[in-house]
């Protein structure tokens, strides 16, 4: 059977940046989701995995679970969490989000 | 009234040299997926976070307000005395390294 626990670990292991916020990267249904999408555009991210968590109660509850988080949005990148909208922010001043989203376009050539 | 509880919760835990919390909740109050619990933003100034990085630090203010109700949103920023000295705005960029020493 498949768990959610699963589902996620897919996600965040096949996609090089994913980003879970409650809407999507278009229409974002909050604030901290919408700072966390134009964040990682900032940083230079062209395509990344967005999951909206409003249209999935199992999902939503899942990521907290699989990252002992209990807020979204919550970022991966290369499989590694993050943190939410506040660390991003921190990451982005330092120059160190940059960083992180060019090692996956590096990594995938 | 939960900026009280927040305060409480977050002075016994992490004993801060400096404690910011804002009530943001007015701001959102139109916020379409709103459920009526408030948005706060906090500064915590606190010794115990020296040597952790971002993740864990916020881990600690979370594992410290678990439990206190009608929270929405929670905005942390977590900081050590010694960083928040540095961040003087004349003070050049400098960046410290410090090594988890477990």
């Amino acid at each position: 059977m498949t768990t959610i626990q699963d589902v996620i670990h897919e996600q965040i292991t096949k996609h090089p940046i994913v980003l879970y916020m409650k809407g999507n990267a278009k229409f974002p249904q909050c604030g901290f989701s919408a700072r966390a999408v134009q964040l990682l555009q900032q940083s230079g991210a062209k395509d990344f995995l967005a999951v909206d968590v409003l249209a999935d109660p199992q999902v939503r509850d899942g990521i907290k679970q699989v990252s002992n988080w209990p807020t979204i949005p919550q970022l991966y990148i290369n499989g590694e969490f993050i943190g939410g909208s506040d660390i991003m922010g921190d990451l982005f001043q330092q120059g160190e989000l940059q960083k992180l989203v060019a090692s996956t376009q590096v990594a995938e050539g | 009234m939960s900026k009280a509880l927040l305060e409480t919760h977050i002075r016994a835990a992490l004993h801060p040299e400096l404690l910011e919390i804002k009530d943001r909740s007015k701001a959102h109050s139109a916020h379409e997926l709103s459920d009526g619990g408030g948005h706060y933003e906090v500064l915590v100034v606190a010794e115990q976070f020296h040597g952790l990085a971002p993740l864990a630090r916020h881990r600690l203010v979370y594992a410290a307000v678990e439990g206190v109700p009608d929270i929405h949103a929670l905005s942390v920023k977590a900081m050590t005395p010694e960083e928040m000295r540095q961040q003087a705005p004349a003070a050049p960029a400098r960046r410290t390294f410090h090594l988890a020493t477990d």
